[in-house]
């Protein structure tokens, strides 16, 4: 068997969903309509994360109670093997999604603000080894290197929010909220899909921690990890822009601090934020494209991740350019499947949950 | 180990990518670091676009400095489309620092070209400064580069850091333009800039100097000597995309005071006792909307002022009564001047949108117009405490 698992330490595996649940969250806000309807995204999506959690917490409880190391093992438990199979399909779908994401908006802001007229798919070529070969070293491989790549990440990600400081204004948060209760609503809904993937993750992975359970700790120190980071910058976003401005832009964070004129260093460090904040996407996508090639390889018996690992990096990519340069059908199709994205991974998730925890009170 | 330091080593590849893709070499690019703008002859517009010239590594008989391009067109693409056709070289735009308007040009609406433009596809950072030349861009780009120096994003930044530290200089953004724009929570303010042809010039000095020549020899009696012969010496206010007026140096520090964009500067003050100056620092800013009498908006400042010349028989009371008391009065009577003279321009350069926002949050959004109505309705009513930095003796209100 090379399915690349290794032995991850908590510490490590934390830091790996705080910055995937991070990028997930700020990065692919851009392609939803939320600043056009006025939606106040720095709740919304700090609340999303937290609605997230629930399925994910009940699969640990159900885990506990089965005493199922993973969730392939769980839903195999619940379902039999074969509709477990069939029903772990759609998580993979949207682990592969949610990893897609904020890799398209690096690929836009490569595209349009850094290279001049470099093709997305000469962007994506630089892209694709680094993203396999990080997919194909395993969680605790990944975990590690999201550890080490932590400092520099949230330094840059500092960086760039203090040097915007200066040209925040409080006034821009009008209208307030701005929507209504059920747009509100609606949306925290739905951007459950950007983080229920990331910790869908962690729970197939689990045998890689050395304390049983430890995939729900992981999940919840991450929650609390990552909830005040997406809420500061989505925050200091809005203080810096009005939202009649952010629709439609690219990456504002990477612009966060153009609204003043900022003559010295800090401007023009932005191109190495980009590539810093491209490099903390790619091992978010990393970890994601594993965890999908690893539940594909154990639910339909395979004995080498690989193969899993170097197709599924494939149709990441293939997504990430069909977003891009789609035209209208991939903007309608990014908006369909953000308003029902969340059904991908809640109702299997819930699902195999529920089914596992009748199955064990029934025996 | 191996494996981690490995994913390392090629995850970190990826910063040098920005080398990778389309590299295209320095000489190829002519980097634009100001554009002015002013009304054309024959065309709408007359653009001027100022380079940065490269250096080979080899050069050492040049200094480097800026080249000019310009030409009339009606859009700012058919500019660039002209020029390129006249350069051996592609222009770049991502060093662009500065927007340049002749005062003709920003009265006539060409702001608006800023609008038409796309910042993303021409890569310009919309952090680039927006400046009104009194006269003509042509001639204050001409007096920025009159120098020869090596950098002149450099000079440019220079003269705005060394203008701020003044308080006596507004800066926005083009960013902060299109939003004064789109929403009109505020009036946009560009720094106005001045050309003084008599000013004799370090490289005018230097040219002189080195031909054996006295550079003050065929000068008026007081010229001034050394240094740019372009400046920042005041603010141009815009009603939306029209430039509506102008407020002087002096005008323009109480105007940042007014909204708390001030660190430090000097006041002179005459009264019956002589004349005064002092270094006053601002302390801390409030505003709040008053709902008696209704439509005020109370602007309450708290400063230090040390005293930086008096006369030499004052003593500490008496510096005590003209701080607190007569430095604070002539403080509130310059701002509401400053006030009116912005109301007067139709410019909301005192952001009372802002506080018009602040004060209907929970309401339904508000047009930009309706908003710069309302703005300008609102009437500011200022409140000045100072303190006298030395004896620590407090006023106000």
């Amino acid at each position: 068997m090379r399915l690349r698992l290794g032995r991850a330490g908590e510490t490590g595996a934390v830091a790996a969903a705080a910055s995937a649940l991070f990028f997930c969250g700020v990065f692919s806000v851009e392609g939803t309509d939320a600043y056009q309807n006025n939606i106040p995204v720095y709740l919304a999506l700090p609340l999303s994360l937290l609605l997230s959690l629930m399925p994910v917490l009940f699969i640990g409880l159900a885990m506990k109670r089965t005493g199922e190391s993973s969730l392939t093992n769980l839903a195999s438990f619940a379902l039999g093997r074969v509709p477990a199979a069939f029903v772990l399909l759609p998580l993979c779908a949207a682990a592969l999604l949610a990893a897609s994401e904020p890799l398209v908006s690096c690929a836009q802001v490569l595209h349009k603000l850094v290279y001049d007229g470099a093709a997305y798919s000469a962007v994506l070529a630089f892209v694709f080894p680094a993203l396999a070969f990080a997919a194909l070293k395993g969680f605790a491989c990944l975990t590690r290197v999201q550890l080490v790549f932590l400092v520099p990440l949230a330094a840059s990600v500092l960086l760039a929010v203090s040097a915007a400081v200066p040209g925040f204004s409080i006034s821009r948060l009008h209208p307030f909220p701005g929507c209504t209760a059920k747009v509100f609503l609606l949306f925290t809904l739905r951007g459950s899909s950007f983080f229920m993937p990331v910790f869908t993750s962690l729970f197939i992975c689990a045998p890689a921690f050395a304390v049983g359970g430890a995939a729900s700790k992981t999940a919840v120190r991450a929650a609390l990890f990552a909830l005040p980071a997406v809420f500061a910058v989505l925050l200091a976003i809005r203080l810096c822009y009005p939202s009649s401005m952010l629709s439609g832009l690219a990456m504002p964070l990477y612009r966060i601090g153009l609204m003043q004129p900022a003559p010295g260093f800090i401007l023009r460090l932005d191109k190495l934020m980009i590539m810093l904040w491209l490099t903390g996407s790619l091992i978010a996508a990393a970890l994601l494209i594993y965890s999908a090639a690893l539940m594909f390889t154990l639910s339909f018996s395979m004995r080498d991740v690989t193969p899993a690992v170097v197709c599924f990096t494939s149709l990441t990519l293939f997504a990430v350019v069909f977003a891009v340069e789609g035209g209208e059908s991939a903007a309608h199709a990014v908006r369909l499947l953000f308003n029902y994205g969340f059904l991908i991974s809640a109702v299997p998730l819930t699902l195999i949950s529920a089914a596992a925890l009748i199955k064990r009170r029934s025996a | 180990m191996k494996k981690l330091l490995s994913l390392l080593l090629i995850l970190s590849s990826l910063l040098l990518l920005c080398a990778c893709l389309g590299p295209v070499s320095l000489d190829e690019y002519g980097y634009v670091i100001s554009i002015g703008i002013d009304p054309g002859a024959d065309k709408k517009w007359y653009f001027t676009f100022v380079l940065q010239r490269e250096l080979a590594e080899t050069d050492t008989q040049n200094e480097g400095g800026a080249s000019i391009l310009s030409e009339q067109a009606d859009t700012f693409d058919d500019a660039v489309t002209a020029v390129e056709a006249r350069a051996p070289y592609s222009l770049s735009f991502s060093r662009t620092a500065a927007f340049i308007f002749g005062r003709e040009a920003a009265e006539q609406g060409a702001a608006s070209v800023l609008r038409e433009l796309s910042f993303d596809s021409l890569k310009i950072r919309a952090s680039a400064a927006v400046i009104v030349a009194s006269g003509t861009a042509k001639d204050f780009i001409g007096g920025l580069s009159a120098n020869n120096d090596s950098n002149i994003s450099k000079i440019q930044t220079a003269v705005m850091l060394d203008s701020r530290k003044t308080g006596r200089v507004t800066v926005m953004s083009a960013a902060r333009f299109f939003e004064s724009c789109e929403t009109g929570a505020y009036g946009f303010c560009a720094p106005l800039g001045v050309s003084d042809p008599d000013v004799i010039t370090d490289m005018s000095e230097k040219k002189s100097e080195a031909d054996g020549k006295d550079p003050l020899e065929s000068t008026a009696p007081n010229a001034p000597v050394g240094g740019l012969s372009s400046y920042l010496s005041g603010t141009a206010l815009f009603d939306g995309e029209y430039m509506t007026g102008v407020l002087d140096r002096e005008q323009t520090m109480y105007l940042n005071l007014a909204n708390g964009e001030f660190n430090t500067g000097t006041v002179t003050l005459e009264t019956a006792e002589g004349e005064f100056t002092f270094v006053v620092t601002l302390l801390s800013m409030r505003r709040r909307l008053l709902s008696d009498p209704p439509e005020h908006v109370e602007i309450s400042l708290s400063l230090s002022a040390a005293v930086h010349k008096a006369p030499y028989d004052a003593d500490i009371a008496l510096l005590d009564r003209i701080i607190t008391c007569d430095l604070a009065r002539e403080l509130e009577s310059r701002m509401l001047f400053v006030a009116a003279l912005t109301k007067k321009a139709g410019c909301d350069a005192l952001r009372m949108g802002q506080m018009v926002l602040l004060n209907s949050f929970g309401e339904a959004p508000i047009d930009a117009d309706e908003l710069r109505l309302s703005a300008l309705k609102l009437e500011p009513c200022f409140s000045v405490a100072v303190i006298n930095a030395e004896s620590g003796a407090e006023g106000g209100r």
